[in-house]
């Protein structure tokens, strides 16, 4: 092992020159590691996003029952969904809201017995838009929720609540549209419609203050039975996904008998750019892995050149041609560690800051599904693992190994007294 | 031609020539030399600039391949031996530019040449062994422990001696080894290599320019227009 000691004298005597390459190993490994970092941060970033905004995708069709639409609902490819069974309902027990203007050619107090509320089955009203995009706000309680299912639960309007006095817990009965059935009805969150009341006359299942919001098990049973959904929507992560699932529902529904439409705009606003940053930032690593090589194996090659004469010398005492690459090889690699592990340091020390600076502009603001409470996409976490590392230190070495042998092996294919001739 | 004595060579050189292949012309500097070197014998090779010398010390010492002819060391073609090989266990050269390693000091320098030979003292350590060798030829251990920029070019030529004859080879080459050396340290390194020949059995090739050095060797060789001849025996 006499070659790591004569590296080691080298290093020791040029001093100078190992700190000038230690310094030019840091700011390559440093500039390494972060790019490995943020590309990590946004692709964890991304899956975030793509988990918590993901592409909405509504599907109508004539007949659609809320049983096709669970089925639909089940793929794999489906993380939430939303069918919307709309029915009417009367009022049993509580004074819906009527209308202030009076109404043309007629009293429409028939009306207000049997029909007088909008009852919107629903299995996820966080998925709806007003609520996703926080035009509508819960003021008490919560919405209706997939685990509403089977429960006589509703979410009234603000105007509603007011005028009868009803609170979160309070139980309300509506009547089937039909008047056959009575159900009663807890109340589990109030919601404000920003919308005003109509200043003309109004039907009062149009007037904002009189829709509700039921499971849609509650609203088959309010209505007749025999509605069907006007709509569902279904969330999926990524636009890509939007053809698998068409051909899931063409399956289910039957080939081109349903309306499809995928809504991806929230996706491209946010997943986009943290998608082209992680794009960026892969094209970082790729630039500077090739700079830093190149810097690299410049400076190694001079330094080789330089040393043609020890080369020479050792070679004329029967050194043997690997010790010789070796040595080269460990002062690189003595040089190259140290500089990864105060990369290292220096990522974790910073790293945060810096991924906040580039990615933190994505992050943090209300997307589709706002009102949920996984509304907000989290900000970067840029951690330095071990791997990251590991990759780090795998090409800063393998760059000083490609450096130190290639050259090294133009010289050493010569015999010792070319390699000493040229260097006199 | 070939030396006097049947004593078995340590290093003989059938038809070796060597051309050197330049840009627009080929120039052969040895022409189809034969001599086989003994042990125990003190050899000079003299000749004007430019004959050849530094080219036939080159090859001998396995520095470098004839474009044609064969050398052998103890019968076997260098070729076989493996050059590295042979200038690891039994060819050693004093280099007229010394070529230290100029990272080392002068001790450092002798005993890196011991590491790689795998020269060991038969007592003491290694560093024992240079300090001595470096002390045999004038330098104290002061100077053994600076590094070698901060000598002199005649201390460093010293460095250089030291070096090779740390590796305790078969044979010894130097070109021009007293070049830059006074009388005295001259004197002292070619009494240190008739030792090294008739004490110690080995065989000591020094090319040079002088007379003085010469008229001390066992064999003066002549080089001259690229051919070979023993001009006499200086004994």
């Amino acid at each position: 092992m006499n070659f790591v000691k004569r590296a080691g004298m080298s290093l020791g005597a040029r001093r100078s020159r190992t700190a000038a390459l230690l310094a030019i190993f840091v700011v390559i490994c440093t500039l390494l590691l972060a790019g490995f970092l943020l590309q990590a941060a946004a692709t964890r970033q991304e899956a975030e996003a793509q988990r918590t905004i993901g592409v909405d995708v509504t599907v109508k069709q004539t007949g659609l029952t809320p049983a096709l639409a669970d089925r639909l609902g089940a793929s794999d490819l489906v993380h939430r969904y939303n069918p919307e069974l709309p029915v009417r309902a009367g009022a049993r027990g509580f004074t819906p809201l009527a209308s202030n203007a009076p109404k043309p050619g007629g009293t429409g107090a028939e009306e207000k017995e049997q029909a007088t509320l909008a009852v919107n089955g629903v299995r996820d009203s966080g998925m709806l838009l007003p609520f996703s995009y926080g035009s509508t706000k819960i003021t008490a309680g919560r919405g209706i929720t997939p685990e509403d299912a089977d429960r006589d639960v509703a979410m009234i309007e603000q105007r509603l609540a007011d005028k009868n006095h009803l609170k979160v817990g309070d139980t309300m009965q509506v009547r089937s549209s039909d008047g056959k059935r009575t159900v009663p009805l807890t109340v589990v969150g109030i919601f404000q419609d920003p919308m005003q009341d109509p200043t003309n006359w109004t039907p009062p299942h149009e007037l904002p203050g009189n829709a509700l919001y039921v499971p849609v098990s509650t609203a088959q049973k309010v209505g007749t039975g025999s509605e069907t959904v006007s709509e569902a929507v279904f969330k999926i992560a990524s636009p890509g996904q939007a053809e698998q699932l068409h051909a899931e529902a063409e399956r289910l529904l039957g080939k081109g008998r349903f309306d499809f439409r995928v809504n991806d705009k929230a996706y491209r606003d946010q997943v986009r750019p943290i998608q082209q940053v992680g794009t960026f930032a892969g094209l970082i690593v790729w630039v500077i892995a090739l700079a830093g090589a190149l810097i690299l194996g410049l400076i190694v090659t001079l330094q080789i050149r330089e040393r043609r004469a020890e080369l020479g010398v050792l070679l004329s005492m029967g050194e043997k041609k690997w010790k010789l690459i070796g040595q080269h090889a460990v002062e690189v690699a003595a040089v190259a560690l140290p500089a990864v592990a105060i990369a290292a340091l220096a990522g974790s020390l910073a790293g945060q800051s810096a991924g906040d600076a580039l990615l933190d502009g994505r992050s943090g603001k209300p997307v589709t599904s706002a009102g949920a409470p996984d509304a907000e996409i989290a900000p970067p976490m840029v951690r330095v693992e071990p791997a990251t590392v590991g990759k780090v230190a795998g090409i800063g070495l393998g760059i000083s190994l490609v450096s130190t042998v290639i050259p090294g092996i133009g010289i050493l294919r010569l015999h010792p007294r070319s390699i000493l001739a040229d260097t006199e | 031609m070939t030396s006097a004595t049947t004593t078995p060579p340590v290093l003989r050189l059938a038809d070796v020539s060597h051309t050197y292949v330049g840009q627009r012309r080929r120039t052969t500097v040895l022409k189809g030399i034969d001599y086989a070197f003994e042990r125990g014998t003190f050899y000079t090779i003299l000749g004007p600039s430019g004959s050849g010398k530094t080219t036939l010390l080159s090859l001998a010492s396995g520095l470098d391949t004839p474009t044609k002819g064969t050398i052998s060391f103890d019968g076997q073609d260098l070729t076989k031996l493996g050059l590295g090989s042979y200038r690891n266990k039994h060819a050693a050269t004093i280099f007229q530019q010394y070529n230290l390693l100029t990272y080392m000091t002068a001790l450092q320098n002798v005993t890196t040449a011991m590491e790689i030979t795998g020269a060991k003292p038969a007592t003491g350590s290694r560093r024992t062994r240079a300090l001595q060798l470096l002390e045999k030829i004038g330098l104290d251990k002061a100077m053994a422990t600076r590094n070698v920029l901060q000598l002199s070019g005649g201390q460093q030529q010293r460095v250089a001696i030291a070096r090779a004859l740390a590796c305790d080879v078969d044979i010894l080459f130097a070109d021009e080894p007293t070049g830059n050396l006074d009388e005295d340290t001259a004197q002292g390194i070619i009494d240190t290599f008739r030792e090294l020949a008739h004490e110690q059995g080995k065989c000591v090739v020094v090319v040079t320019h002088s007379q003085q050095l010469a008229t001390q060797s066992d064999r003066v060789l002549n080089l001259r227009k690229g051919k070979l001849t023993e001009q006499v025996n200086a004994r």
